[in-house]
């Protein structure tokens, strides 16, 4: 079981996500915008962000870039989840160091997968 | 020659017997006259000297020995005694034959250049260090000035280039005047007239036989019609450039204005598809309801997706990248991430694990989703079947349904945009793009498309992947 973070402006995807991952045993919190989301990182911990790209304020790459450079959450793993798939996509999300990319539309058990097949945290 | 007073040759020396030659003629004794071609001038000349008048550079032509005529120019000089009377002439010819034959090589050449300059709207001139010119007839032409009414000096010259461009000229000049060839100018000039014209100027420095500059020399040429077709040539440019430019910021916005959407539709769409998933799971007794909304969820996938693909086709911005993969492990992932297109319809993937192949890995992506997404759509809830085989170093992969087929007729058809097989028994909508994406991708990285089907019983499509000449096992 792990802890999950959902990053999504869009109630519905986050709902969604909710379900999926509560259904397979997984502890879920949510954030409509990135910067409540790096907020609710200050306090709480979370194994995986499943992380939204275009979201109104900050986008989901600036969150990725902060994530990264913050030791804290170094342990944490982030899933990309955009509508915007592409090669050029998936490629900068690996290349910025995105543990996951989902694309949308996703079926249940694509979301389970990505989570399940990201490295194990250490330690 | 002596002449007496009635105008006979009372005797002649070697020059003279030169001049009119051996066989002339004037013997001793004879009027001169008798050698002149044109008379009407002599009685005049000859009661003159006679009078006691000198008269020098007289022209006539007189006849030689042999029948030819020739010019000459005459003194006659009257001789006087003690007492001043007039007692003989002296008559003094100068050969001008030499001299008028060069002065008629030089006028014939004159008429020639002037004829040339006329032809080739060109001109030629010199200037001195004092800045006095000389022009040619061409230059007048192209200044649109009076030889008679116009004196030529270099400031002359540069008064009729436009203000704006006689800095370049003048500079031009200047820079020859100090011993450079300087390139080239193009300039305006303003005629009597007004009129304005184009004329292009070379010139160089004019030197004597010890290096020491004597002024310029140059020449003009009226460039007004090929500036024209220039300025013509550019306009018609510029125009469409600007078309151009316009063009591709429209077709911009079309490919943001499709990213937008196909953003903002597959939003909702994950919504759909995700959550009659979890309604399906939840009431396994209402897989009848939930199945359309999964089909229809599909479809919306795959509309959106032929939509982008072909706008990004069609803008031919489709950049390929190469790239060595196996090929089991692609197929797999493409099947994985095409679940929503896939709805209840199973795939089998029966691919060796050792065939890889170079190729566009995004490019390889739509075809198989494509394809599959055909197979799914014609042949729905039946299995399909992807499969590879390897033949003289080409890789042929098949995509095999157990839909109803294609009838012979359509074959050859399926892979026209917007084809749709008539009357299809089963109503299936679609963009009718899918299957020209996958030949429009297929043959941009040199492979073939083809389709077999019994009607009736199925049908496999297949693909080629060219394998690069190194690579072949």
């Amino acid at each position: 079981m792990s802890s999950i973070l959902v990053v999504d402006d869009e109630p519905d995807i986050r709902l969604l996500c909710r379900l999926i991952l509560e259904g397979a045993g997984h502890r879920v919190s949510e954030a409509a915008t990135a910067e409540v989301a790096l907020g609710l990182l200050r306090t709480t911990s979370a194994d995986f962000v499943v992380l939204d790209i275009r979201m109104p304020g900050m986008g989901g790459w600036e969150m990725l870039a902060r994530v990264q450079h913050d030791e804290r959450l170094d342990q944490m793993k982030v899933i990309i989840c955009s509508a915007h798939a592409g090669p050029v996509d998936q490629r900068r999300a690996s290349a910025e160091g995105a543990h996951g990319f989902l694309a949308k539309p996703f079926l249940p058990d694509e979301l389970l997968r990505v989570v399940q097949a990201a490295p194990a945290p250490a330690g | 020659m002596r002449l007496d007073l009635d105008g006979r040759v009372v005797a002649w020396n070697r020059a003279a017997a030169r001049i009119l030659g051996s066989r002339s003629k004037l013997a001793s004794g004879a009027p001169f006259i008798d050698a002149i071609v044109d008379r009407d001038g002599w009685p005049v000349l000859l009661a003159r000297a006679i009078n006691g008048e000198r008269t020098e550079g007289f022209h006539i032509e007189v006849q030689q020995g042999n029948g030819r005529n020739i010019p000459v120019v005459i003194a006659l000089v009257p001789l006087r005694d003690e007492r001043d009377r007039t007692v003989g002439l002296s008559l003094v010819l100068r050969d001008l034959s030499e001299q008028v034959f060069a002065q008629q090589t030089l006028a014939e050449s004159e008429r020639r250049v002037t004829r040339a300059e006329a032809l080739a709207l060109t001109g030629s001139f010199v200037v001195d260090v004092h800045g006095s010119a000389q022009w040619s007839a061409g230059m007048y032409r192209i200044h649109g000035t009076d030889p008679a009414q116009f004196t030529v000096t270099l400031a002359d010259h540069l008064g009729l280039v436009l203000e704006q461009d006689r800095g370049r000229v003048s500079k031009a000049l200047e820079h020859a005047m100090s011993g450079e060839v300087p390139p080239g100018v193009d300039h305006r000039v303003r005629h009597t007239d007004g009129t304005v014209t184009w004329v292009f100027m070379a010139v160089e420095p004019r030197l004597d036989a010890r290096g020491q500059i004597l002024g310029v020399s140059g020449v003009c040429q009226d460039i007004t019609a090929r500036m024209a077709s220039e300025t013509a040539l550019h306009d018609a440019l510029r125009r469409e450039q600007a078309v151009s430019d316009e063009l591709r910021r429209v077709d911009a916005l079309k490919d943001e204005f499709l990213a937008t959407v196909s953003h903002e539709l597959r939003t909702p769409l994950t919504s759909i598809a995700g959550f009659a998933a979890l309604l399906r799971q939840a009431a396994p007794e209402r897989a009848d309801l939930v199945e359309p909304i999964e089909r229809n969820a599909g479809e919306m996938h795959r509309l959106i997706q032929h939509l982008l693909d072909q706008a990004r086709l069609e803008s031919g911005r489709v950049i390929l990248e190469p790239t060595q993969f196996v090929l089991a492990d692609a197929v797999r992932s493409v099947v994985a991430n095409t679940a929503t297109l896939l709805g209840q319809t199973t795939v089998f993937v029966d691919i060796a694990p050792d065939i890889t192949v170079v190729m566009d890995v995004d490019g390889f992506g739509h075809i198989l989703r494509n394809l599959l997404g055909n197979a799914a759509k014609h042949a729905g809830g039946a299995t399909i079947v992807v499969s590879a085989q390897v033949t003289d170093g080409t890789v042929i992969v098949s995509v095999a349904d157990e839909g109803p087929g294609i009838a012979p007729e359509h074959q050859e058809h399926l892979f026209d945009p917007f084809f749709q097989v008539p009357g299809e028994y089963r109503s299936v909508r679609g963009t009718g793009l899918g299957l020209a994406i996958v030949r429009r991708y297929v043959e941009l990285q040199g492979g073939k498309v083809w389709c077999e089907s019994t009607f009736g019983s199925g049908a496999t499509f297949y693909f080629t992947i060219p394998t690069p000449q190194s690579d072949s096992p």
